[in-house]
């Protein structure tokens, strides 16, 4: 059967068994997809395993294909633009394309083209590999990466295309410091962040912590170090372009100027001193912090307005505990509300970032 | 000696030390840059918690001017970077801030800012015929104290000190006299600069127009070729560059655009190069003859610029590009060093400019945040 004659859900279940193919423990095809994503990732090989094994949606619930399948407009032809900070994106990225269109187009990033070329070379004919996109008036896009080659993009398109674009956002996670789940969270808030070494859009940036006093503020900092620290070395930090280590250092000095920066491995936690003086209050500024494994412990007072001056970035929200969870996920339905160890691992439901319209952006006349 | 009285005394020997270096003692001070500038950055470790903190974090000895870590541009817009309270807050001004907050720098006492920023740009705009009596104007919005613009302030302190005299009649200088600032209302007044340009001819002396690039494009468009002379010798100060404008030109276009429209030579058009986190400025020596070559900025006595490596912050090789790092000495009460993140290469006579770092991914969502701190958490 040619894929114009496939279903929705049998090109998705063909993209799937693809992937499985292409990460078989044991196989040819998977040791020949790590060593290629040893040159293109920028991921230690474990930490390349790690996302394997983790974070590639291999084995969804049919709610969940059903959902993604659902939530997806048919088109006639659809064009994927794939980033380069999260290789597993790519599968995830294609199965959207696919439930929309037997007719899929995909421009692999030139510095990460590794997981979609083998999920092409597993699934011949299911999708098109190409250099560059010819988008006409009718076709959807799917795009992921900056807000700046997302807008680049939007200029390039013409009248009539449908742009799905997922720009730059980043995940939240959330403790309760009163909470008797502390070890646990640290050990699942290191897990997200040392996924990917922390360059994708659900990676948390960020930790509040609700509750406690100063004392344990710094006390679970410290603890949140050491288990990034102890993390590292069952997942060592890949390696990092001149322009991510200059964020790096520019993050750090910054971060010094107003409190600690606890060394957690490679990475670090920054915490503002108590007595950090501020521009003005409440009012705070923050600088996101960069990839590479930093977090920003902030204490707040109010857990709910904090979040919610974070929404327009806000991807997921990793949380300590159940009742975090529930208390959450009701009012930040746009962002995936999960516990921390989850953030990285996305129901399969739809685009791992939510925050746009499902229906796409329909690009005006110029 | 209290924080406030060793300020004082700092402040005193930097404008002392201002005073030389522009004088015929320029070679003998030029040693005393560095214990001049060590004294500021001890005085600031000591009295400055975010200079304090970032020195701590680096355990630096403070023996050498290199060892004084800089503190990154994004510090003004993050928290205070002071070495006095709130309470003793005599000035503030923002930084134009991109999407996120803007950044303040406060000052306790402006003197040193006002008498070197003038000073240097006496030199560097005024040249030979700095003691002659000159027409100033800012294609400019006004210059009001809660818009806390120090590009503002500047040029305010540029039209009392290089003018001085209200534009009409005997009077005496009125800092917001009409047609003194050209911008406002969301209009370019141009009748106000032909009459400012006519008043310097009537005196028979050169024009000095301070102007942000954007306001010049802005300028040409509304005259729409039409020219405008300006009196021979007259200057234009150019500054600023077009970040988030709709329409931008390069250097040199803009260059021959004006000299086409006020009938000035390129070597007449001066660029600026400031910033809100210094105290100091740089001005290059005019646009080049042939308009491709690169500007070159050259620092006043008390300003050194070092370009260094983004990743270690060490000074780079000579001729390569590296982060601007400055060593502003009027900063007294602020940050001695400040890191930006303008790429520049030292180049005989100065610097030059290569644009902004790139890659910084995720900094676009820099942003302000209400959260309501925790008890102690910084308040």
């Amino acid at each position: 059967m040619t894929r114009a004659g496939l279903s929705a859900r049998q090109r998705v279940d063909r993209l799937l068994l693809a992937a499985h193919k292409a990460a078989a423990q044991g196989t040819r095809a998977r040791r020949e997809l790590v060593d290629r994503l040893l040159h293109t990732s920028g991921l230690s090989r474990p930490g390349i395993e790690w996302a394997l094994e983790h974070c590639l949606e291999l084995t969804p619930s049919e709610a969940e294909l059903s959902a993604l399948v659902q939530g997806v407009l048919p088109a006639r032809r659809a064009h994927v633009i794939l980033p380069a900070n999260v290789f597993v994106a790519a599968h995830r990225a294609l199965a959207l394309a696919l439930s929309a269109s037997p007719h899929v187009f995909v421009k692999p990033s030139r510095r990460e083209p590794a997981l979609v070329e083998a999920l092409h070379a597993q699934a011949p004919g299911l999708f098109e590999l190409v250099s560059e996109l010819e988008v006409e008036p009718g076709d959807h896009v799917f795009a992921y990466g900056s807000d700046e080659t997302v807008e680049e993009l939007r200029r390039g398109l013409p009248e009539g295309a449908v742009l799905h674009a997922h720009g730059s956002g980043f995940g939240v996670a959330v403790v309760d410091l009163e909470s008797g789940t502390l070890q646990a969270s640290a050990q699942g808030i290191a897990e997200d962040t040392a996924c990917f070494d922390q360059r994708g859009c659900l990676s948390p940036r960020f930790v509040l912590a609700l509750g406690g006093g100063v004392g344990d503020v710094a006390a679970f900092a410290e603890q949140l170090a050491r288990s990034m620290g102890h993390l590292e070395r069952q997942l060592p930090l890949g390696s990092m372009d001149a322009a991510e280590l200059a964020e790096v250092t520019w993050h750090r000095q910054c971060a010094a100027c107003f409190g600690r920066v606890i060394a957690a491995g490679s990475g670090a936690v920054s915490l503002r001193d108590a007595d950090a003086p501020r521009i003005s209050n409440p009012l705070a500024e923050l600088e996101v912090p960069p990839g590479g494994r930093h977090l920003e412990l902030l204490a707040v007072r109010e857990l709910e307005p904090a979040l919610e001056a974070l929404r327009p970035w806000l991807t997921s929200i990793g949380c300590g505990d159940d009742a975090l969870v529930a208390r959450l996920r009701p009012r930040f339905e746009r962002a995936r509300v999960v516990r921390v160890g989850q953030m990285q691992r996305p129901a399969f439901d739809g685009p791992v970032d939510s925050r746009g319209d499902a229906r796409g952006e329909v690009i005006g006349p110029r | 000696m209290n924080a406030r009285s060793e300020s004082e005394a700092l402040h005193a020997r930097v404008r002392a030390f201002a005073r030389r270096a522009l004088g015929d003692d320029a070679g003998a001070v030029a040693a005393e840059f560095e214990t001049l500038g060590l004294d500021i950055a001890r005085f600031q470790a000591t009295h400055n918690p975010a200079v304090a903190r970032l020195c701590r974090y680096h355990a630096a000895r403070l023996d050498r001017l290199e060892q004084v870590p800089p503190v990154p541009a994004d510090a003004f817009r993050l928290g205070r970077v002071a070495a006095f309270s709130a309470a003793e807050d005599a000035a503030c001004f923002f930084t134009s801030g991109t999407t996120g907050g803007a950044g303040r720098h406060v000052f306790r006492d402006l003197e040193t800012y006002r008498e070197l920023s003038v000073a240097g740009g006496r030199r560097a705009l005024l040249g030979d015929a700095a003691l002659r009596p000159w027409t100033v104007l800012a294609l400019a919005p006004r210059f009001e104290p809660e818009r806390r613009s120090s590009l503002g302030y500047m040029m305010q302190e540029f039209m009392r000190a290089f003018d001085g005299r209200a534009l009409t009649g005997d009077t005496a200088f009125v800092p917001d006299e009409a047609g003194r600032w050209l911008l406002g209302e969301g209009r370019v007044d141009v009748a106000g600069l032909r009459a400012g340009a006519e008043i310097a001819a009537r005196r028979g002396e050169p024009l000095l127009l301070l102007a942000t690039s954007f306001a010049l494009v802005w300028l040409l468009d509304t005259l729409g070729g039409e020219r405008l002379p300006l009196p021979p010798r007259s200057v234009v100060m150019l500054t600023g560059g077009f970040k988030g404008r709709a329409r931008s030109l390069d250097a040199s276009e803009l260059g021959a655009a004006l000299c086409r429209t006020f009938e000035s030579e390129p070597g007449r058009l001066i660029g600026e190069y400031g910033m809100t986190e210094l105290s100091s400025q740089l001005y290059d020596g005019g646009l080049a003859a042939d308009s491709g070559a690169s500007s070159v900025f050259v620092e006043p006595p008390w300003l050194r610029v070092t370009p260094v490596d983004p990743v270690s912050l060490e000074p780079v090789a000579p001729g390569e590009i590296g982060l601007a790092c400055f060593t502003d000495l009027a900063n007294v009460d602020s940050a001695l060093r400040v890191l930006t993140q303008d790429r520049v290469r030292r180049v005989a006579g100065g610097i030059e400019l290569h644009g902004r770092q790139s890659g910084a991914r995720l900094r676009g969502c820099s942003l302000a945040v209400e959260l309501l701190a925790a008890p102690g958490a910084g308040t």
